[in-house]
């Protein structure tokens, strides 16, 4: 690394981006880093066809003046002895199928559109660019052979999987979920009380995963009883379809390598490194050049998911193996569109029905995502899209089944919502629909009507889909109620006839959801050191991309400390060493519970909840077990720690007549041989683990699970002892793992104005409501919900991806259209946060904790309450009147009524 | 292949950039990172769309800046600039008012586009201190209204920069801080650098100096050239002075450019795609080389339309945006200007006329070459259009022969290079692409089968063109396709309008006029095509420039422009999805700037 201290190591970055400051990953060049300024740029070659078998480049078709200096294929890798599956993701349960490798081998047809052929290295500037510019027009130097029709892969259409798919029909090398609810007449049946469902060989099938496959006879009768809905005055049938989209994060994907003396050195703007160095991890052992990897992850220019185990990141490491010096890959815009990962089209079809007295009785969903060739995260998007396929809602019986298509487009995998907007846009106008054409009631009311309600007692609370008893906070009931209150509902049919007066159409809509924050199971790491000046420097596995988890973890060490903060995200050390000690400690131990101890930098909608809870443990056991001792020796004090905390301010500890500083303290500690720094971990899964450590005299309680100390971020760490170390039941009576156990609850009313003159549907007003707990920071929470209004509203109403794209290669945003600032900053946007109870999100025996995550959820009810709005602006004339296919254009509507009829 | 490269002098941040051999392809955001290693610029999308490449740009010291797309303005368009980027708009460690108001507000997230709002921002602000009776809120949509956002609601970054307008102190000095120089140092530093317009006589005005008495008799253009070592075979100049003949021809030049401009366009949106989406091509901005899709020849002959209009104002010449009248010189035009699919015959005339003589010879002597003339002449039957190539040689000619007269004219080394590459981008360039597609070698192209009527891999529809104009009498109805047909016509007319106050003005309007062809012409194109018609592409019968002056000129483009916007209304539910309405909005706030 140079001299100079990079960007991506400083406390706040604001500052440094508004001044034209190197920030990101795309900001820095090879010299920058200290690697000299030779660096060659790398070019991939993409497939742009999975209908002819690839054969071989014929680089005698680019000009002379732009031939590259090497050029990497599938064999060039592979004669090295590299892996060139290396950061594919393997197949997931119940599916078979996965991309085989990173790069296309020779003489076989492309896996996927926009495929990597071979990875070309320039080693100038200008030549790489003319070079791109050659490739995109097409100097057609990829040559491909016809194959026969009948040995390609079927290509059916989304509405022909769908319905196959409502008969439970599917190639079976695909991946599914199977939900079933059931709480009468029938005996109970759920996940949680009777194990994970499968259908195979026209059998329903409960098993936990300890014991053999058994047939459910339950299962088998229910679902079949549920195969008898069909649509009338009490059951509507709703089918949607939602788009494939661009995380249109504005920094195109870029990083840059070097392979030096044994070290695969790459810095690239990354939300996953964790999953990636452990990938990357595989390129050393026995035998290889490689012997250690190091990825350094620069703050994004956005990534709303799509930058996790992106395949940027891998082409990049192939590029500096090879390159013979430092190398810089730098997708273009073009690139991007066509190669980046995207988020999953969908068709969702339901059944949802409800008893005359207005509460919701069944539900029979089927789900298709459309995912693409690649893994990637497909499986954990289709799966938690399904978990919250009936909102949250209560229902007598349900059966979600979803499904995650293979199609030969780019990779298709997380993106803000998580699998959670595609299916809310069907169940949300679903039930609209029900509550207004079939029950004739408010939806409003009718929802709140029919909410899942937590409790702390699980045999007192609602159950969700997968029968996980709510047990933790969900402010499904404040959510409706607020709604219901709120002028812009309950004034919404004057504000129509009033809007009519002038020939626009104006309604108003309500979407309702709880999500799921974190994922079944969250280990988690930080690690703080008070620095000798006094102040404190955090790491943290986090990335920061936009969602303020650099200001938000500085702001809780100024808080708890008064002092300043330094924060290091996206880091591998000291993590490393520490979990390595973890691990080996519990090697004999029983009882472990499944991923703990694992390292993850998963940053959507995990700051609050989840990464400050780990950073206030380590505080809290850094001031225990260091601070507060030498606080002690150097006072000679003998006040409890409330009452010696009860002085400290930003100057310091006052205690008595003096006044001892932080800095004090450290310069103490290390003369004293005591280390500053301490490393925590935490696990959440259905509640967070925690643990009593003891070191000397002094013991210590907390959430977390185990604590250690370093001298420095690179040094071994001492572990402190620990006993009863208690983790949460993770499972039911089924045995397997409850999908999720944390929710928020989230909502809009949006209002729209649809004007037959100028065929525009415009959104004016909007509120949001969030069930997100205190806000760490308030700005950046509440730019989370104006974010996710605007991303909501982009996906509702703007975006629009070419069908196949990977093929087109001129994507970009001329046609790839979002909103700018005059399509939304004029939005009345109101936010209402709910408040949490004062026992916090979590329950008495839990740990404290005051907030949620809430990055996503501010995105997914905005498509459904816009097709409600415009169902009410139309005047609920029919089914037809709510728009079930997105992006919603102004030509699609039904209008079937003058405005105000 | 041509690698061109020009001497390019101007600012960046208050110090100058003289530079000899700059890539001419390179584009200015490429320039500043990659060369100066000004990162703070960051590129977004490269076509000028997301606008996080955007920075500060003056014409001239003093005047109120405008925004640029760094990232789709190639370095031959930046002499004179006085560029701004974000790195520049701070002093020393205090914050202008619009970084310091997008701080305040928490209006980033991610960030990266923050650098681009800021100087958007800056430029707002500039633009209210120097013409203080606008509405604030129309300059900032104007300004900084295209600036893309994906992870906030933008009501932060509009609040911080109305903050920090509203908040301006009064005093000048402020409003020039982005400038960093007082008002007589920049004007120094812009003569340094031979910035300024020149103040000398040019073109015809120059001719004055002649001697006018009768027995002074100027040698007849015709005589010199037939005793040049290198005469221009068959062409009989029409005037005795070459500098009027030298215009006469660079005008039949500008309208056969601008005619063949027209004609590839059209020719392109008849392609189907995405099925021959490398054949048809993609607007935006292009590194150099050999284009490789029929679009990519339209962006060329934009280049050489350039280059012929350039030379005519260096000549003292207005610029000339016609295409071609009626008569036309049957010697000179190469075909009867056709708004046409793309089709073999269509290719035929393209292929001819581009080609060098020799390689269209009746006789070759590779078999291959004979089966691809034999081929060609059986396409074009009687028809033998002019090649375009043979024009630039007599324009070649005839400038040799008034450097021989006027040696100190204008710079005739530069001249006759940029003639001489634009003649071989067409013969070497445009006629290799035509012909491998007439031949059905192109990439795209599956084989020469491709062009049998009825071929179901035929790569074109066969679009078919209605004029924009409503009949006398009528207003443009209020459907779809007299829509879209008005709104590309008045897309068009301010392109050219545009284009041709750019020429008298060192091509500061070049950035606007191509932000109207990539984006709301394309748009309607594309969404016309949809429904088996082409732009109609109307002649204006007023011309381009029917001012009085240059400032009545201007003033009219605007007017037309202004035209744009309220078409846009009115047929607003018939606009593509894809079609921005800010472009003509962004525009007029340019055009006020200068006026």
């Amino acid at each position: 690394m140079g001299e100079n201290r990079p960007k991506w190591m400083e406390a706040d970055l604001r500052r440094a981006k508004i001044t034209g400051e190197k920030v990101f990953a795309s900001d820095y060049r090879s010299d920058d880093l200290g690697w000299g300024e030779d660096c060659a740029h790398a070019l991939v070659v993409r497939a742009t066809c999975v209908t002819k078998k690839f054969k071989r480049l014929d680089l005698t078709k680019l000009s002379v003046e732009n031939q590259p200096s090497k050029v990497i294929t599938e064999e060039t890798i592979r004669l090295a002895n590299y892996d060139t599956s290396i950061g594919v993701m393997p197949p997931p349960r119940g599916a078979t199928w996965t991309v085989t490798r990173q790069i296309c081998l020779a003489d076989t047809v492309p896996e996927f559109l926009s495929q990597p052929l071979a990875i070309l290295i320039y080693d100038n500037f200008l030549t790489f660019r003319r070079a791109a510019q050659e490739i995109r027009e097409d100097r057609g130097i990829v040559v491909y052979e016809d194959v026969r029709p009948q040995t390609l892969p079927a290509n059916p259409t989304l509405d022909e999987i769908l319905d196959d798919w409502r008969t439970l029909e599917v190639d079976t090398s695909l991946a599914r979920q199977h939900y079933l609810w059931s709480a009468a007449p029938y005996p109970a049946s759920s996940q949680y009380s009777n194990g994970p469902l499968t259908f195979n060989a026209g059998a329903w099938s409960r098993a936990d995963p300890t014991d053999p496959v058994k047939e459910s006879a339950t299962a088998t009768a229910i679902y079949a009883d549920l195969a008898l809905l069909k649509p009338d005055q009490l059951c509507v049938e709703t089918t949607t379809y939602t788009q494939q989209v661009d995380p249109a994060f504005l920094e195109p994907e870029s990083g840059l390598a070097r392979f030096k003396d044994g070290t695969l050195t790459i810095l690239a703007g990354t939300q996953s490194a964790s999953g990636e160095r452990r990938a990357l991890s595989a390129f050393v052992k026995p035998g290889s050049d490689i012997k250690k990897v190091e990825l350094w992850g620069a703050d994004l220019g956005g990534g709303f998911g799509g930058r996790d185990m992106a395949p940027h990141l891998f082409q990049l490491a192939f590029a500096a193996i090879f390159a013979g010096k430092p190398v810089r890959l730098a997708y273009d815009r073009f690139e991007q569109f066509q190669a980046g990962l995207k988020r999953h089209g969908s068709a969702v079809h339901s059944l949802v029905s409800a008893t005359k007295d207005g509460l919701l009785d069944r539900a029979l969903m089927h789900i298709v995502f459309e995912g693409g060739a690649e893994i990637n995260l497909s499986n954990p998007v289709m799966s938690l899209g399904s978990l919250h396929a009936t909102s949250f809602y209560k229902f007598r019986q349900a059966s979600v089944n979803g499904v995650v298509t293979r199609r030969a487009v780019p990779v298709v995998g997380s993106m803000r919502g998580f699998g959670i907007p595609q299916v809310n846009f069907n169940i949300e106008t679903a039930v609209d629909k029900l509550a207004v054409l079939g029950l004739k009631d408010d939806p409003v009311a009718f929802r709140r009507r029919n909410i899942l309600r937590h409790d702390p007692l699980p045999t007192s609370a609602d159950n969700v889909l997968a029968g996980t008893p709510l047990k933790f906070h969900v402010a499904n009931a404040e959510v409706c109620d607020l709604a219901a209150r709120h002028p812009l509902w309950t004034g919404r049919d004057a504000a129509r006839a009033n809007a009519a007066k002038g020939g626009i159409y104006r309604g108003v809509g309500f979407a309702g959801c709880m999500q799921a924050y974190g994922t079944s199971a969250d280990p988690q790491y930080a690690a703080v050191q008070l620095e000798f000046d006094g102040t404190v420097t955090v790491w943290s596995e986090t990335v920061d991309m936009g969602q303020g988890a650099r200001q938000s973890l500085a702001f809780v060490i100024e808080a708890a400390f008064h002092t300043r903060a330094q924060v290091q995200l996206g880091t591998a050390e000291p993590f490393a060493a520490f979990s390595a000690l973890m691990l080996q400690n519990v090697q004999n131990v029983q009882n472990v519970p499944k991923k703990w101890g694992d390292r993850s930098s998963a940053s959507a909608s995990k700051t609050a909840f989840f990464h400050v809870h780990v950073v206030r443990e380590a505080l809290a056991a850094l001031l225990r077990f260091r601070i507060l001792p030498a606080l002690r020796l150097i006072t000679g004090s003998m006040l409890d720690d409330d009452a010696i905390t009860a002085g400290w301010g930003e100057k310091g500890f006052v205690v008595g007549a003096r006044t001892v500083a932080l800095s004090e303290i450290a310069q103490h500690l290390e003369a004293s041989g005591r280390e500053r720094m301490v490393i925590a971990h935490g696990y959440f899964a259905n509640g967070w683990s925690q643990a009593r450590f003891v070191e000397g005299t002094v013991e210590h309680r907390s959430f977390a699970d185990a604590i250690g100390f370093a001298r420095d971020f690179l040094a071994t760490p001492t572990l402190v002892d620990v006993f009863d170390r208690v983790f949460p039941d993770p499972a039911g009576p089924g045995k397997t793992p409850v999908p999720r156990s944390g929710y928020a609850a989230g909502a809009h009313l949006i209002a729209v104005e649809i004007d037959p003159t100028a065929g525009a549907i415009r959104v004016t007003d909007a509120v949001a409501f969030l069930d997100a707990g205190e806000p760490i920071i308030e700005n950046v929470l509440d730019g989370q919900v104006e974010g996710g209004l605007q991303m909501g509203i982009a996906h509702a109403l703007f975006e629009d991806l070419p069908r196949e794209s990977g093929q087109d290669r001129y994507v970009n945003f001329d046609r790839y259209i979002m909103p700018r600032a005059s399509d939304v900053s004029g939005i009345r946007l109101e936010q209402t946060r709910i408040p949490l109870p004062p026992g916090g999100a979590l329950n008495a025996n839990d740990a404290f904790i005051r907030h949620k995550g809430a990055g996503e959820v501010t995105m997914t009810t905005v498509a459904a309450a816009i097709s409600n709005a415009v169902a009410h602006a139309l005047g609920h004339h029919s089914a037809d009147a709510w728009p079930n296919r997105l992006p919603i254009r102004y030509s699609d509507l039904k209008i079937a009524r003058a405005p105000g009829a | 292949m041509l690698r061109k490269t020009s001497d390019i002098s101007f600012t960046v941040n208050g110090k100058s950039e003289v530079v000899a051999d700059v890539p001419e392809d390179m584009h200015l955001g490429h320039y500043l990172r990659e060369v100066l290693g000004k990162t703070g610029t960051r590129i977004g999308c490269s076509i000028g769309e997301c606008r996080a490449c955007t920075v500060m740009v003056r014409h001239r010291p003093g005047e109120p800046p405008v925004t640029k797309q760094s990232c789709m303005i190639a370095m031959r368009h930046v002499n004179g600039w006085e560029v701004t980027t974000i790195e520049g708009i701070a002093q020393e460690t205090l914050l202008h008012p619009v970084q310091q108001a997008i701080l305040d507000e928490d209006a980033m997230q991610c960030g990266y586009c923050a650098a681009g709002f800021a100087v958007a921002g800056v430029v707002a602000y500039e633009q209210m201190a120097a013409l203080p009776n606008q509405d604030p809120e129309t300059v900032i949509e104007a300004v900084a209204g295209h600036n893309l956002c994906r992870c906030t609601g933008y009501t932060r970054y509009l609040k911080a920069i109305r903050r920090a307008i509203d908040e301006r102190a009064p005093a000048p000095a402020l409003a020039n801080l982005a400038l960093k120089l007082t008002e007589k140092q920049a004007v120094e530093q812009f003569d340094l650098l031979g910035l300024l317009e020149p103040n000398v006589e040019k073109g015809a005005v120059h001719n004055l100096r002649a001697d006018f008495s009768l027995d002074a008799i100027e040698t007849p253009l015709a005589f010199s050239l037939a005793a040049s070592p290198a005469p221009a075979r068959g062409y009989v100049p029409l005037f005795a002075n070459p500098l009027l003949e030298l215009t006469r021809l660079l005008r039949d030049a500008a309208e056969i450019e601008h005619s063949l401009l027209v004609q590839y366009l059209y020719a392109a949106f008849s392609v189907k795609c995405p099925e021959y989406l490398s054949l048809a091509g993609w607007a935006s901005h292009r590194y150099g080389g050999r284009p490789l899709h029929v679009l990519g020849v339209a962006i060329e002959e934009m280049t050489h339309l350039d280059v012929v209009n350039g030379l005519l104002v260096e000549l003292g010449a207005a610029p000339h945006l016609g295409r071609q009248q009626f008569p036309y010189e049957q010697d000179i035009y190469p075909f009867a200007f056709s708004l046409e699919a793309l089709s073999l015959e269509t290719l035929a005339k393209y292929v001819y006329v581009e080609a060098p003589a020799d390689r269209i010879a009746p006789q070759q002597q590779d078999p291959a070459d004979q089966a691809f003339v034999d081929q060609l002449y059986g396409v074009l039957g009687t028809a033998r259009p002019n090649q375009v190539g043979s024009l630039y040689r007599k324009i070649e000619a005839v400038m040799g022969e008034l450097r021989n007269r006027e040696p100190d004219l204008i710079d005739f080394n530069l001249w006759l290079k940029k003639l001489e590459e634009v003649r071989i981008e067409g013969e070497a360039e445009h006629f290799e692409l035509f012909k491998s597609i007439f031949l059905g070698t192109h990439s795209a192209l599956p084989g020469s089968q491709v062009w049998a009527p009825g071929s179901p891999q035929y790569p074109s529809y066969a679009l078919h063109v209605e004029t924009g104009l409503p009949p006398a009498g009528e207003d443009v109805k209020d459907e779809l396709l007299p829509a879209l047909r008005h709104i590309g016509n008045l897309n068009y007319w301010a392109v050219c309008m545009l284009l041709d106050q750019s020429y008298r003005r060192r091509g500061r309007y070049h950035n606007a006029s191509r932000r109207h062809m990539t984006g709301p012409l394309r748009s309607v194109a594309s969404a016309l095509a949809l429904h088996g018609e082409g732009v109609p592409f109307d002649a204006l019968p007023q011309g381009y420039a029917p001012g009085l002056d240059d400032r009545q000129n201007l003033a009219l483009t605007l007017t037309m422009v202004r035209e744009i916007t309220q078409a846009e209304i009115r047929f607003s539910r018939f606009l593509p999805p894809d079609y921005s309405k800010r472009c003509a909005l962004e525009t007029v706030a340019e055009l006020l700037v200068t006026l």
